[in-house]
């Protein structure tokens, strides 16, 4: 052994203890290395499970959004795209990517978007620019329930794609927006038993845009919704103030 | 190595350097066993007249029976561990120990921190949860004293000069590093920054059964090799089965913490676990069996066995190890376990453990080490003779009375009923104190004069 020389100075940290500063260490490590596991990889709390899966949830919609939203179909013809202020200004604090990659998708120049021109009659086809604002609405409003591909998510929230209720009667989809639905309904085989809220703060023009845009998507092709329909639906329901049922509405 | 064995015996007493701290953890394991029998004693009057001692606030049960568990743990358990694992890894790597005060200074930390932490209990500063009990300002004590005193087996283990490594080694050094980390991390997430609800529980589970099985029972166990190849004379047999059941016991023995809280409100799959890996310990079981026992087996083993006190101990301790293990083996399955939980039979079961395996093969040492350690010879044999039958017949007899009565108790699910132990006590102690008699008289008295009992 080294440290068994009797005549010679002991060093300043013997030997043994030296091994034993070693086996310190070591024990040190273990339990740092342990700790650090626990702490990394434990579940925490019920509230903390809740918050992350509210802020993934957000993260989810907020970047189908983005998606729906720098899609070419939310592209102006000069290159800018059409997002709702205070939409793109959550959607920007959100995902810091964001701007980036609108920025990438914009083209270069300083033209300012031209103001669109209402009509007062709707073409037979949706145009282009009703597409775009319709999108708009959509995704600011419908996405997270219905989704962006329009599919819904089955057993809670209905598809829009292909559903006979959004392509018959564009009456009964715009009384849906002004004023929710409740009650069981079947779609594509589904039965469905959630609550569609009213959707506040869309003007006529937002409305018709949406229902549009969503007759018009999704597999979907129905003729386009005016707005002067969308008025005579709002005009005739203005004294209602409660959700249309499915029941009263003779629907299944 | 007998040649080792047979100097030392005849040398004087400072023949290792390890002799000192060894003497040290005797004499206050001694002294505190000689506390915790009383307590015990104390505490089983009181299951039977309730009225004992129940003016003071101090000696009500419920402290009376924490400070009880834990003097007998950390107080006789701990301290012998330590001395018995120093010297036979001492002996093992022919270490001569140069830092004594190092050991020394641990040994003095552990005990002035149990000290305090016991007299915390007393006033009723108590934790919640089982060995962790004592007030968390004294933890950091017992860590770092642990880490003075019990770290030097692995110090003889790293400079050890010869290449091979006895099956005692591994399981001493295994023990030294499983107390430190798992009091450490339990302290840490149960008591210092607690975690989640039912997390707690499980930390705690985990911490138990680190301690039991993993640092007092391979303690235990190490001794017991040692012993039974040193003083039978022979070759451990099967010894090449030895690396199996070492690695399987360490392998498996952290993970049967959720086979404790069968029926707890944990996720079952982590129930499911525990009972899988309580299963799989029949592995390192039957391994230590064949291993034991088969030394024993040839060449009229076990009179020669029977006839040597510390062998006589350590045979009581082997069989005490099968016994239980197999109990809590059988008795982890689910629809076992729901008729014996929270009955008796897991506190003889512990008993069975603590008791039956541990302590008498750790007496078994004493009567082996204390005599190379001193350099003389035990002063009374008939002492020792009484200590060995009071100690297995009150000892091993409560652990199977407590499981007999047990059992029953909870399969009619009788909500109160109470089982006098107070005999088996009183017979435990009559042992303990015989024990401590021959052995303070051994560790501190000069010859001239025999009757210096006192210890520090």
């Amino acid at each position: 052994m080294s440290d068994n020389s009797s005549n010679g100075d002991r060093p300043i940290i013997p030997g043994q203890v030296a091994s034993w500063l070693g086996i310190l260490a070591f024990v040190f490590v273990a339990i740092f290395v342990i700790a650090y596991a626990y702490v990394a990889f434990s579940p925490k709390t019920n509230s903390d499970i809740d918050r992350r899966l509210a802020e993934k949830a957000l993260r989810a919609d907020t970047e189908s959004k983005a998606q729906g939203l720098i899609s070419t179909a939310g592209l102006n013809s000069d290159g800018t795209y059409r997002v709702p202020v205070d939409t793109a200004m959550s959607l920007i604090a959100a995902d810091s990517d964001l701007l980036v990659k609108m920025r990438s998708y914009a083209a270069p120049g300083p033209s300012a978007p031209q103001p669109v021109a209402l009509k007062g009659d709707a073409p037979k086809v949706a145009d282009e620019e009703v597409m775009k604002r319709g999108l708009a609405v959509y995704s600011r409003t419908c996405v997270a329930c219905h989704q962006p591909t329009g599919k819904g998510l089955p057993p809670v929230f209905p598809p829009l794609a292909e559903a006979p209720i959004v392509n018959d009667d564009p009456t009964l989809s715009i009384k849906f927006i002004l004023h929710g639905l409740m009650g069981p309904i079947t779609v594509a085989g589904t039965t469905y038993n959630s609550m569609m809220p009213p959707v506040a703060g869309l003007s006529d023009q937002d409305i018709s845009d949406v229902t549009t845009y969503v007759r018009a998507s999704f597999g979907n092709n129905s003729s386009p919704v005016s707005v002067e329909q969308v008025k005579a639906v709002r005009e005739a329901n203005a004294s209602r103030n409660t959700p249309w049922t499915t029941a009263e509405l003779g629907l299944k | 190595m007998s040649q080792d064995n047979y100097r030392q015996l005849h040398s004087s007493k400072s023949d290792t350097g390890s002799s000192l701290p060894v003497r040290l953890f005797f004499a206050s394991a001694l002294g505190w066993l000689i506390i915790s029998s009383v307590l015990g004693l104390i505490v089983s009057l009181k299951l039977q007249q309730p009225s004992f001692m129940s003016g003071c606030e101090w000696f009500t049960y419920g402290r009376l029976e924490i400070l009880q568990r834990n003097a007998f743990t950390y107080g006789w358990i701990a301290n012998a561990i330590f001395g018995v694992n120093l010297w036979i890894m001492s002996a093992l790597a022919r270490f001569q120990f140069k830092d004594t005060w190092l050991a020394v200074l641990g040994w003095l930390g552990w005990n002035l921190a149990l000290t305090f932490g016991l007299g915390a209990i007393l006033l009723g500063h108590i934790n919640g949860y089982a060995l962790l009990e004592m007030p968390k300002e004294v933890a950091p004590a017992l860590f770092i004293s642990f880490l003075f005193a019990a770290l030097w087996p692995a110090v003889a283990f790293v400079r050890r000069p010869t290449g091979h490594v006895f099956v005692s080694q591994w399981y001493i050094i295994g023990a030294s590093f499983v107390f430190p980390v798992a009091f450490a991390i339990t302290q840490l997430f149960v008591i210092w920054y607690p975690a989640s609800g039912v997390l707690q529980a499980l930390i705690h589970s985990w911490f138990i059964q680190n301690i039991q099985l993993l640092w007092i029972g391979s303690s235990a166990i190490a001794a017991s090799y040692y012993l039974l190849s040193k003083e039978s004379g022979r070759m451990i047999s099967a010894y090449y089965l030895s690396t199996v059941g070492f690695w399987t016991y360490f392998l498996f023995a952290g993970w049967t913490a959720p086979a404790t809280l069968l029926g707890g409100p944990i996720p079952v799959w982590i129930q499911s676990t525990g009972v899988t890996a309580m299963l799989m310990m029949l592995l390192p079981v039957i391994v230590l069996g064949i291993n034991f026992f088969g030394t024993l087996s040839y060449n009229r083993g076990f009179s020669g066995a029977w006839n040597n006190t510390t062998l006589r101990f350590v045979l009581v301790g082997i069989a005490s190890f099968l016994l239980s293990s197999v109990l809590n083996i059988i008795f982890s399955t689910r629809s076992l376990n729901a008729i014996v939980r929270f009955t008796d039979f897991t506190v003889g079961l512990q008993q069975f453990v603590n008791y039956g395996f541990v302590s008498m093969v750790i007496f078994g040492a004493a009567y082996y080490i204390l005599p190379r350690v001193t350099g003389k010879f035990w002063p009374s044999a008939k002492l020792v003779h009484l200590h060995f039958w009071s100690s297995t017949i009150g000892g091993l007899g409560l652990a199977l009375y407590l499981i007999i009565c047990g059992y029953p108790a909870g399969q009619t699910a009788l909500v109160s009923y109470y089982i006098p132990v107070i005999g088996f006590v009183l017979l435990q102690c009559v042992g303990h104190v015989a024990f401590a008699i021959n052995s303070l008289v051994m560790l501190f008295a000069s010859p001239r004069t025999p009757h210096d009992n006192t210890h520090a």
